[in-house]
């Protein structure tokens, strides 16, 4: 649990609108926010700058939310990161444990329900 | 597929073996298969040995067909060995099947479309002459079914026949029900096989097609429900999307338009329609969620997502969260329940499940109060929903759970009836059941009982294909 520094929030997902507007959500909540558009991006956006949680889609082109983790679970220094994971489906269980997810988040996804995730794990 | 849907493709030419455990078995094939012949104008023949006359035509009475009615018709004839295999005393395959292709000709005929044929095949267990050529006999017989007008279903009692015999039947038949199964049969031989006139040669390349014929089947299904699996994935996805962005972005300028800005965002004018957009996306969201589960159920996707859990505390929440709903249509939510009840769930299906039943409550709940208990009762966790307002009149009892009834007329209510039906599917894919009482005016009480140890995790076969 970050006090003092901001706590970053990378956002990975692919639809343009939905990614500002939990980047807008989040901002008001006072996180910093950084986002990516699928998981290569979102390993890039890693190198570059830290993230104390990200919020993961799995349906993604390029590299979806289940080949980011595994990609991500072979980097230590990023192992430790809480992974939301969002998405449409249902099996939420099962997906979770595979990600090896904190907390698995049905889309539409209500501002109070993301919010309170966020909060709880960073 | 239920048993008659299945005898449903058999026709003209089938010779069909029916191997049976017990008379249950016997009877739940036999029965519609004959009861089909006649709704088809075919004359039927059925050969009595194992059981009397009488037993089959209580069977037929229990199924709702007027066996006697038809005897005098002319149209189902019972007849015993011997006055069909034995006539000549001895059994003789050559002059049976002669019997058989005359037998055919004269009901057509008649006027009749068919002959339709079945027969207790114990007769040939006795000492007779002749009974060792009965695997000739039903070899044989795959050369005169073809293109005939004839339908068979030859019917071997699994506990009388030795295992050689059985598996004789197996290779000589193109179409064997076995339990409750009407399968094409792999183990099928030509007659020049069984009969030991094809070389070993031919033999081989006969496996060979078979076994390639079996494993593109299986391809091809497996390639369909990959196909479908991955449509209802997509288009769950492809709905979810702008809903997903439609939900943050009104409940964002809901935020904004609350915390009183001064631009126009914040007059009431604008809130009040950014509410209304709220609901709207509520429920749409409600609505497609509904018909992806129906979509889900039809095409026998359905699955559980099983986990080990208390139901009490979710119990507890949802009761929180509906408490003020309930309130603001006057009912007041009480709910209690045992400290603990510990079970392996899907907990969000159940949860959908108590959303349903209790905004199903205060949907119809007229004001008055409304109680929901949970406990353990033995095997089961017991969960109570009661209600005391408008009820639901017997006759509409059943219909309610069915896929796209409604017991309130059409203008009442919203939604698309598909609330109970999921409901109802989702307990029982638990293993469990759900019951009703209730009486118009007085309310309603629904009882889920779910097994803390889940039964299975999917649908049984044809549970949600009705």
């Amino acid at each position: 649990m970050s006090s003092t520094a901001r706590s970053k929030v990378l956002i990975v997902e692919d639809d343009a609108d939905i990614g500002e507007s939990i980047a807008e959500i989040l901002d008001l909540e006072g996180f910093l926010v950084d986002r990516a558009r699928n998981g290569k991006e979102a390993l890039d956006r890693l190198q570059t700058a830290p993230a104390s949680i990200i919020l993961l889609d799995l349906m993604m082109p390029v590299m979806d939310g289940f080949q980011f983790q595994s990609a991500l679970r072979k980097i230590p220094k990023y192992d430790g990161i809480p992974i939301i994971v969002m998405s449409a489906d249902g099996h939420m269980q099962e997906k979770k444990s595979r990600i090896g997810a904190v907390e698995y988040l049905r889309k539409p996804i209500d501002v109070d329900v993301l919010v309170g995730a966020v909060r709880r794990y960073c | 597929m239920t048993m008659s849907e299945q005898l449903e493709r058999m026709g003209h030419g089938d010779h069909v073996c029916l191997i049976y455990e017990n008379k249950q078995e016997q009877m739940s094939a036999v029965i519609p298969y004959v009861k089909q012949g006649l709704e088809r104008g075919e004359a039927c023949v059925y050969i009595v040995d194992e059981l009397s006359v009488d037993e089959v035509k209580q069977a037929f009475r229990d199924a709702g067909v007027d066996a006697e009615r038809e005897e005098r018709s002319g149209s189902l004839i019972f007849m015993t060995k011997r006055e069909s295999y034995l006539k000549s005393g001895t059994f003789d395959p050559e002059s049976m099947i002669a019997q058989l292709d005359k037998a055919t000709l004269g009901s057509v005929s008649a006027g009749y479309s068919g002959l339709r044929i079945t027969g207790e095949m114990t007769w040939a267990l006795g000492d007779c002459c002749g009974c060792d050529r009965l695997i000739q006999y039903e070899a044989l017989l795959n050369g005169y079914f073809p293109g005939s007008k004839a339908t068979a279903i030859c019917q071997y009692n699994r506990n009388r026949f030795s295992p050689e015999i059985i598996r004789d039947v197996l290779r000589t038949h193109p179409v064997a029900i076995v339990g409750d199964q009407v399968c094409p049969n792999l183990y099928y031989e030509s007659p020049d096989m069984v009969l030991g006139r094809e070389d070993a040669g031919k033999r081989v390349t006969w496996m060979i097609k078979q076994l390639k014929k079996h494993h593109a089947a299986e391809l091809m299904l497996k390639g369909r429900i990959q196909a479908r699996d991955e449509f209802l994935s997509i288009a769950s996805h492809e709905i979810k999307t702008p809903l997903t962005s439609l939900n943050f972005q009104f409940q964002l300028l809901e935020r904004k338009a609350r915390q009183g800005s001064s631009d126009s965002i914040g007059s009431p004018e604008v809130l009040k329609k950014i509410e209304m957009a709220n609901r709207q996306i509520k429920r749409l969201t409600h609505l497609v969620d509904d018909l992806l589960d129906v979509s889900r159920i039809r095409s026998d996707r359905f699955e559980l997502d099983l986990e080990q859990s208390d139901l009490v505390p979710v119990a507890r929440e949802l009761a929180g969260r509906f408490a003020d709903q309930a309130l603001a249509a006057g009912s007041v939510l009480a709910f209690e329940s045992a400290p603990r009840v510990a079970g392996e769930w899907d907990r969000s299906r159940i949860e959908q499940v108590l959303n349903n039943l209790l905004s199903n409550a205060i949907k119809f709940g007229d004001g008055k109060p409304i109680s929901v208990s949970l406990e353990s009762a033995g095997e089961n966790a017991v969960i109570r929903v009661k209600d005391q307002g408008v009820g639901i009149p017997l006759e509409d009892q059943r219909r309610i759970f069915s896929r796209f009834e409604r017991a309130v007329s059409t203008h009442d209510y919203g939604g698309l009836g598909l609330g109970l039906y999921i409901t109802q599917m989702i307990i029982e894919a638990h293993g469990g059941r759900i019951d009703v009482e209730s009486e118009p005016k007085r309310g309603s009480t629904f009882t889920v009982t779910l097994p803390l140890r889940a039964s299975g995790g999917r649908l049984a076969e044809g549970q949600g294909a009705a």
